[in-house]
């Protein structure tokens, strides 16, 4: 075989490997990102039939997305079991646009800003005292509020080795769905999550 | 037609104002201090005394449900919650007094008959050592106002107490009875609340 005839297969092999360096340069820089933090909620609940708190009996929820660019593009919420099919409730697209997220110097990716409509609040209410089995509202609710909500977590300052960022404080009322009334507290603490 | 729109602005502030009215909830805990005694037992529980729950649903302390519970919550494992809704007439008679941060206390708290059986006889069961054996039938006086003293909590003291009542009855079998209650109230904390 002659030099000439071996060339244009070189060539091919070469530019096969240039395009493969430039396709798979191009699908990392726009790969989903996955993220999963745990939420550890705050929780205390009161209607005239129940009042409790989760102060000496925390719970894990945790919040799971798929990003682009510090974009989310699906989220999730779970309770407290990640790698097993639980109860579990997806953000709608209309749900997504106002999270906002944020990058330490560490490269780590943590929540900023959470706003949560009645529908992700309710899940909530009914998950964030799973610690203790009867720390929940009594009955479903009818009203859930104030409405708009959203969680802020203070994210400042996790770029020098910070392990949890606490989120605002929520006030949460409403009527049950028999027309009682029921307060709620809920803050949250979020930390980042990686299974074993 | 400034007037008018002056009334009309009038109108929509009140129905905003209606729009944001939140009813709140309140907890006290209500200490039973008791002493009871038939021919089958006699024993007294003033230290500490039986517990029984006052909740109430009120509007910047305006009361407008109100439930005696046996216990804070509704726990599965527990069969024996149980609660007592009292009727608009019996709410009616209820005063409560805010101290000066803010916190409601009862101030007088008129129990009918049915509400002295079922505070005396639950509160009773917290501690078996002075339980009632049995419902009470019957119970004289039938209706009792019962008044606390609040010029301690207005001062920080974290306890309220109302007088003493002394009771004759008949049990659910027919044989007599006596008893004394006072009761003593408490803040319920929850979240984030302080003292």
């Amino acid at each position: 075989m002659t030099n000439a005839s071996r060339k244009p297969w070189k060539k091919w092999r070469q530019l096969s490997a240039m395009a493969f360096v430039l396709f798979t340069g191009a699908f990392s820089a726009n790969a989903a990102e996955i993220l999963w933090l745990k939420l550890t909620p705050t929780f205390a609940y009161k209607d005239i039939s129940t009042i409790c708190s989760t102060g000496l009996a925390p719970t894990t929820l945790y919040f799971g997305a798929e990003l682009e660019n510090l974009q989310v593009n699906r989220a999730v919420l779970k309770d407290n079991n990640v790698d097993v099919i639980t109860d579990k409730i997806f953000f709608l697209p209309e749900e997504l646009s106002g999270i906002e997220l944020y990058r330490d110097g560490m490269g780590r990716v943590w929540l900023k800003t959470l706003p949560l409509t009645a529908r992700l609040l309710n899940w909530f209410l009914f998950n964030a005292g799973a610690g203790i089995p009867e720390c929940k509202p009594s009955q479903p609710l009818l009203t859930v509020g104030p409405i708009p909500f959203s969680y802020s977590f203070a994210v400042e300052g996790l770029g020098e080795g910070g392990v949890s960022a606490e989120s605002t404080f929520g006030k949460l009322f409403g009527n049950r769905k028999d027309g009682g009334a029921y307060q709620a507290e809920l803050s949250l603490r979020a930390s980042q999550y990686r299974a074993e | 037609m400034r007037n008018l729109r002056s009334l009309l602005w009038i109108f929509v502030a009140i129905l905003s104002w209606e729009g944001q009215a939140t009813t709140e909830v309140l907890w006290i805990r209500v200490n039973v201090n008791h002493s009871y005694r038939d021919l089958s037992v006699d024993c007294s529980a003033i230290q500490p005394g039986g517990e029984v729950f006052f909740a109430a649903e009120h509007d910047s302390g305006q009361l407008r449900r109100v439930v005696f519970n046996n216990f804070p919550y509704t726990d599965p494992y527990i069969s024996i919650h149980k609660s007592i809704l009292l009727t608009p007439q019996e709410v009616a008679g209820i005063r409560l007094h805010r101290d000066p941060k803010g916190r409601l206390w009862l101030k007088e708290l008129p129990l009918t008959e049915r509400l002295v059986k079922w505070v005396l006889y639950y509160g009773s069961h917290t501690y078996s050592y002075c339980s009632l054996p049995q419902w009470p039938r019957t119970m004289v006086p039938t209706f009792v106002p019962y008044q606390f003293d609040t010029e301690g909590v207005d001062a920080g003291i974290l306890i309220s107490d109302s007088q003493k009542v002394t009771f004759a009855g008949i049990r659910d079998d027919g044989a007599p009875f006596q008893a004394t209650m006072r009761l003593t109230q408490r803040q319920f904390k929850w979240g984030g609340e302080n003292d």
